[in-house]
């Protein structure tokens, strides 16, 4: 409280500090104008009295690290100032005299400050040996144990002896390369132990402050590494021999998570991929021994990409497997740390991973140790811990990473722990990476031959194979999205293929067995590419045996072909029982077409009844009644079936059943179109009829021309139907009916605005113009 | 015919592209277009889809979607999509374009039996599926087009079936017709001319 009664202003502390380090900048400017002053007038031992001035300001205790380094950068440019001049050598004084007059200075500070400044233009001006001064620098730098103002005067000192250090090819005299390392690792060791240190000048309560702030001068510590990488002498021998065990030492005896985190990280980043490569086990046993707080991780990561870059530009010396130097390394480090976290561990192997996918592409046997010892590490992990989001995703990118990278998903199916490990994911992520593996097999068009790899697929992708104990109830799933991963996993069947009929005829009853398990919702899906694929296969097997290319007699033909008949009528029964009629009808009417090619009698006609049974049963709705009859017809006239004696009946209970639809409309045009059951003129059969084709359009017409609104449409069809065999010179329909027909339908039907109206104008303009060039056609009058 | 290469096609400026596609019967018979055909069926390009059903996938759909916003499918008897019809008419420029699947065609693919269908839509140009084999003819100053199918699926009425569609390209009465096949992996193309009279 101000006792004169004026308003006290309280500083919040950013104001605070930027009130003290405007006050001290202020402090070294004007006395390093002074100090610039006295020099351009020659007065050095005024210009030395002004510099101590200056670093007196740096001994303060008031600002934040970054406020003093801001500080310490002003003061930086007078001292390179001071040091200009002393190098341009006007004072006419001795170096020798000089360094001894600075060590007069009152305070050790300021003392240590000027002694560094004129030691490095002692150095420079060559008038004694680099590698004594710079022991002698080194030494006295003791002097300040602050650990603010301790780093910044070692900093000081590493700054302006850069350009000094002995190096390859520098003079002999003012020492080796050896001293600059020693004068570095030193520097290096003693500014670390002083940030180090820094830690513990705040309270507890100010701990995070405090790290924040101690952060934010870890670039001075680290600058000594890049100043030891910068070094010509330093090469991968050096390296390994001299500088990494001392600065390795350093690190470790900090035992401090902040500074270990952090050197681990420079060290890496400054020294080249060969130099790590050369010392992997060191690094990595190093690695085991950092503070338990520190991210081995993040550290390992980066090293395992580097080194994974680096191979894939240049080729690795054969006596380094890296590969098993880290796997050795993270598997043994995985199991010091305790405390390591899931997700880190995890991160380890997709490092781990992409290393060996990229350096050893073709030692699988790697990606599987990889897996294998994440499965090993998940068995005992929660599974609150293995679902976690951060760990989920890196699982999911194990089993992602060798489908990108194989692009085969053979090659990803014998990795034995792959599908281990999917079994730790939750459902829907076990369905997705189950559909990774479907949608990378149909991209890469991956074909598989052995039936033990489409068991070992199927197994693999169960999760969309069948119903699992954690799914979610049917209605919470997206029926459209359910549908189209249900299509996909049914593409598979395409990919499913092999020369050998044996082994794929296996493959088919392998994937049948998987697919059978998939209820109601997915069978529907999946068993109706199994149909058709077996359709096909059996077409190619009996083409074999016709051109001789697969030796069979006609029995063992016979018993193989129903074989595959009857896996085929098995598989559409599935179909049947879950009341798919309609799609069971037409599967059996393309079974009854591809028995009819493969000439197997029996079988053709057992499947037609099969089709005539569903079509009885169990197809209500009317007007799939008449498609489905539609297509019975158009299958029937498409047959080679040489007995005519089952044709017959096959056609006889079509009529039938043509008869039995519900309305006559439906009666009328499907009796008529039966007359094609009559008349079959193909190169596999000839079956001609011509009165039973006239019998079914007069029925056809009597049973339309009967109902009071009949319209004009079953007419116009039944008189093209006419034109048909007319066309066809069956002699089935007299010129005189087609004549009698079309006067019926003028007279008695064709009403204006009838939708069929045109169908009929253009009906009778094609009889017009086939009069004109068709002399068959001039009988019938229109 | 001749043949013609697809450069040659694609430089053409004034574009009014009709794609007659069909039979795919992806995932019954087929796991999908192959590559070569996708290479050339690039959106923009394209104008119109006339495609003759059994896709069956709603993929396929989808698909057909991203070339261009007019598609038309008629149902095949293998499509469980209920809003597509069983026929359809589609007038572009001077000419109505018919399309219907062919199951319901007796006997399948017959000449005289798809000149009654024609009759009956009352279309220049009558678009159908069904036997998987690709087939452009005229009869009666009429043109009568089978795309054939797409995924070279297949087919009990059709032995070793190749993958084909038609590119038409209308001009006035003109239709220029292109005939995609797939043949050994690699894509032949032939040129057809039709004129309206």
């Amino acid at each position: 409280m101000n006792s004169k009664g004026t308003v006290a202003i309280t500083l919040s502390p950013e104001e605070e500090q930027k009130k003290f380090l405007e006050e001290a900048k202020n402090n070294v400017m004007v006395q390093g104008h002074h100090m610039k002053v006295a020099l351009d007038n020659g007065k050095l031992m005024d210009a030395l009295k002004y510099t101590s001035d200056i670093i007196n300001e740096l001994r303060t205790s008031l600002l934040s690290p970054k406020s003093y380094y801001a500080l310490y950068m002003v003061a930086f440019d007078y001292l390179q100032h001071l040091n200009s001049y002393l190098f341009e050598e006007k004072h006419g004084k001795r170096m020798i005299e000089l360094y001894e007059v600075v060590q007069h200075a009152g305070n050790v500070l300021p003392r240590l400050y000027l002694l560094i400044t004129v030691g490095s233009v002692y150095i420079k001006t060559k008038q004694a040996p680099a590698k004594d001064v710079l022991k002698d620098l080194i030494e006295m730098c003791r002097g300040v144990q602050h650990p603010t103002r301790g780093l910044f005067l070692r900093y000081y000192l590493s700054e302006v002896t850069k350009d000094k250090l002995p190096d390859v090819g520098s003079d002999e005299s003012g020492g080796t390369v050896f001293d600059s390392i020693e004068f570095i690792v030193q520097n290096f060791t003693e500014m670390n132990k002083l940030w180090v240190r820094m830690q513990h000048q705040a309270p507890t309560k100010d701990k995070d402050r405090r790290e924040n702030e101690r952060l934010d001068l870890r670039v001075l510590v680290g600058k000594n590494l890049s100043r030891l990488s910068q070094l010509e002498g330093v090469d991968q021998n050096v390296y390994s021999k001299t500088v990494l065990p001392k600065v390795v030492e350093q690190i470790i005896n900090c035992k401090e998570k902040i500074a270990q985190q952090y050197l681990m990280e420079i060290l890496i980043q400054v020294f080249p991929d060969e130099f790590h490569l050369a010392t992997l086990d060191t690094i990595l046993s190093t690695c085991s021994q950092l503070q338990s707080g520190v991210d081995v991780k993040a550290i390992i990561a980066s090293l395992i990409d580097r080194l994974a870059n680096y191979a894939s530009r240049n080729t690795i010396p054969e006596n380094i497997d890296i590969f098993a130097v880290f796997f050795n390394n993270v598997k043994e480090i995985i199991q010091n740390r305790a405390n390591m976290e899931l997700q880190d561990i995890l991160g380890l192997h997709v490092s781990l991973l992409n290393l060996t996918l990229k350096c050893y592409p073709e030692k699988r046997e790697n990606a599987n140790a990889v897996l294998g010892l994440c499965q090993q590490i998940l068995t005992n992990k929660s599974k609150e811990e293995i679902n976690k989001p951060t760990c989920v995703k890196q699982i999911i990118s194990l089993l992602q990473i060798p489908l990108e990278v194989f692009k085969n998903v053979l090659a990803v199916l014998k990795l034995t722990s792959y599908q281990p490990l999917i079994q730790f994911l939750s459902y829907n992520n076990r369905k997705k990476v189950s559909l990774d593996i479907v949608n990378n097999t149909i991209k890469n068009s991956t074909i598989i031959e052995e039936p033990e790899d489409v068991n070992s697929l199927l197994e693999t992708i169960q999760t969309l194979i069948k119903d699992e104990t954690d799914q979610p109830e049917m209605d919470e799933i997206d029926k459209e999205d359910f549908q189209e991963e249900q299509n996909k996993v049914a593409s598979l069947i395409h990919l499913f293929d092999s020369e050998d009929p044996e082994k794929l005829f296996k493959i088919y009853i392998v994937a049948r067995s998987h697919f059978g398990k998939g209820g109601a919702q997915r069978i529907k899906h999946t068993l109706v590419p199994l149909v058709f694929r077996s359709l096909k296969f059996v077409t190619k097997l009996k083409k074999q045996v016709d051109d001789g290319i697969i030796s069979l007699d006609e029995n063992q033909w016979t018993l193989i072909g129903t074989k595959i008949f009857n896996f085929v009528m098995e598989t559409i029964k599935a179909l049947v029982d879950i009341k798919l009629s309609e799609l069971s009808f037409r599967l059996y009417l393309q079974a009854i077409q591809t028995a009819d090619k493969c000439n197997l009698q029996k079988i053709t006609y057992d499947f037609a009844i099969k089709a005539l049974v569903i079509f009885q049963e169990d197809i209500a709705d009317f007007k799939a009644q008449v498609n489905a009859l539609t297509l019975l017809i158009s299958t029937l006239n498409s047959l080679s079936l040489s007995d005519v004696e089952l044709y017959e009946t096959l056609a006889g209970q079509t009529i039938k059943q043509a008869t039995r639809l519900l309305t006559p409309h439906d009666q009328s045009k499907l009796i008529s179109l039966c007359s094609h059951l009559f008349w079959v003129d193909h190169d596999t059969r000839q079956y001609k009829n011509p009165d039973s084709v006239l019998q079914a359009l007069r029925r056809s017409l009597s049973i339309i021309t009967n109902q009071s609104d009949a319209g004009l449409s079953v007419f116009v069809e039944i008189l093209n139907e006419c034109i048909y065999f007319f066309d066809q010179k069956s002699d089935a329909v007299p010129p005189q009916f087609i004549s009698d027909l079309v006067e019926l339908i003028r007279t008695t039907h064709s009403k204006e605005g009838d939708s069929a109206s045109v169908y009929l104008q253009n009906t009778i303009k094609y009889i017009a113009t086939k009069k004109e060039s068709d002399k068959s056609y001039a009988e019938i009058s229109v | 015919m001749n043949e013609i290469t697809i450069a040659d096609i694609l430089k053409y400026k004034r574009l009014n592209f009709i794609i007659a596609i069909g039979d795919l019967h992806v995932p019954h018979r087929s796991h999908g277009i192959p590559p070569e055909f996708k290479k050339l069926l690039v959106p923009e390009k394209i104008q119109h889809i006339l495609c003759t059903g059994n896709l069956v996938s709603k993929d396929i759909h989808d698909y057909f979607k991203t070339l261009t916003s007019d598609v038309h499918v008629v149902k095949g008897e293998f499509d469980e999509n209920s809003s597509y019809p069983d026929t359809k008419v589609v007038t572009i420029g001077q000419f109505k374009f018919g399309l219907c699947h062919g199951q319901q065609i007796v006997p399948w693919g017959d000449k005289t039996s798809l000149a009654a269908l024609q009759r009956e839509m009352d279309v220049d140009v009558l678009i159908t599926g069904h036997t998987h084999h690709i087939e452009v003819f005229e009869a009666n100053n009429k043109l009568f087009i089978n795309p054939g199918s797409a995924t070279g699926a297949f087919s009990n009425i059709t032995h070793d079936v190749t993958p084909s569609f038609v590119l038409m390209d209308v001009q006035g009465y003109d239709i220029t017709i292109y005939i995609y096949k797939l043949i050994d992996g690699s894509v032949k193309v032939e040129k057809l001319e039709h004129s309206k009279q």
